[in-house]
């Protein structure tokens, strides 16, 4: 794998743990709407087994709480939620992630191409 | 032997799941499992195609049992290996303090609860006396002479509130010691990337190659030597 490649892997997987806290904000969702919810609105292609392993670490470190629950399609599903400590971790990290990215990207501004600064600004 | 691509991807999957209980596992594959027929239902796709979208079973079973999303910083060799041997350490305390609160703790709590429930069966077996300078105290019917009974009709609240207190503790001990060694298991489990060679030993290799060449064109000059004399 290029180095480029390998680079934007670990970046997107580097920040797939805030998304999926922030996918669980607003109420309580099961292994295959989180990824369809990261599908629809970020831009983290990832294997879609990625997600089932975050989950069950977030879960070991007291930030999601889970639980089966029969569903109309026949089949159970494993429900996850954010605990408080979940909940405080993730604004926590939205705000870590803001200050991040506002510092970076004056940073990388000169390397742009002209359309894309304008899209950006 | 089955040819169900599902079965087949399980089956690869469990094996490589190291590390955890059975039932952590069995709940782990379940999801999998789930996830596989809720994609099949929504998108309709087909199971292989499912299978591939998860990655292969060997490399997500890895991400389960290490945690290791984003590889370790390489560091000093020595030091890799002593931050290893200290995960372990750790780990090992937690299991030593695990074992202790649960043999200790619970223990003292079920022998109090006991006594407890004893106390109403048989108070003389179990009537705490102490002698009047309370040099010696003890616990059954044989009392010296003079010895007084102690706390007689507070033992058994007193022995059941101990009890409690006891399984209490050593609940509230365990919820929080389990949990942390399966944290500090699973980073003692990422695998330990020792840096490679490099540069040294493609010296080493080129230092080694001029040696031998060179001893190679001494033999060759010195058996000139006596051939040519």
């Amino acid at each position: 794998m290029p180095d480029e490649v390998k680079w934007e892997v670990q970046l997107r997987k580097g920040c797939l743990e805030m998304a999926v806290l922030a996918a669980l904000a607003p109420a309580r969702s099961y292994g295959l709407e989180i990824i369809r919810t990261l599908e629809k609105h970020s831009d983290l292609a990832l294997s879609e087994g990625t997600v089932y392993p975050i989950l069950n670490r977030l879960r070991d470190d007291g930030l999601v709480t889970s639980s089966w629950v029969e569903s109309e399609s026949g089949h159970p599903r494993k429900y996850y939620s954010l605990t408080r400590k979940g909940y405080d971790r993730a604004i926590r990290m939205a705000e870590v992630w803001m200050q991040f990215t506002a510092g970076v990207d004056a940073l990388i501004e000169p390397l742009l191409p002209a359309p894309q600064k304008r899209a950006r600004g | 032997m089955t040819n169900d691509p599902l079965e087949l991807y399980i089956a690869r999957f469990q094996t490589s799941l190291t590390g955890m209980t059975l039932a952590i596992r069995q709940d782990i594959v379940d999801e999998i499992r789930a996830h596989v027929y809720e994609r099949m239902c929504v998108s309709g796709m087909a199971i292989p195609q499912i299978l591939e979208r998860l990655g292969p079973p060997e490399e997500l079973a890895r991400e389960y049992c290490t945690g290791a999303l984003v590889t370790p910083k390489g560091g000093v060799f020595p030091l890799i290996v002593l931050r290893g041997v200290a995960m372990w350490g750790i780990t090992a305390a937690h299991a030593f303090a695990i074992a202790f609160v649960a043999i200790w703790g619970y223990g003292m709590g079920v022998a109090f609860l006991i006594f407890a429930l004893l106390r109403s069966v048989a108070p003389e077996l179990t009537a705490l006396w102490a002698t009047a300078d309370f040099n010696e105290i003890g616990i059954g019917p044989d009392r010296p002479f003079g010895a007084r009974l102690v706390a007689e009709n507070w033992l058994q609240p007193i022995a059941v509130g101990l009890g409690v207190v006891f399984l209490m503790l050593g609940t509230k001990a365990l919820r929080w010691l389990i949990p942390s060694m399966k944290r500090w298991v699973r980073r003692a489990m990422q695998p330990i990337e020792l840096p490679s060679l490099g540069g040294a030993g493609r010296k080493l290799a080129r230092l080694s190659g001029d040696f031998f060449q060179a001893q190679a064109r001494m033999v060759r000059r010195v058996r000139t030597h006596w051939q040519d004399s």
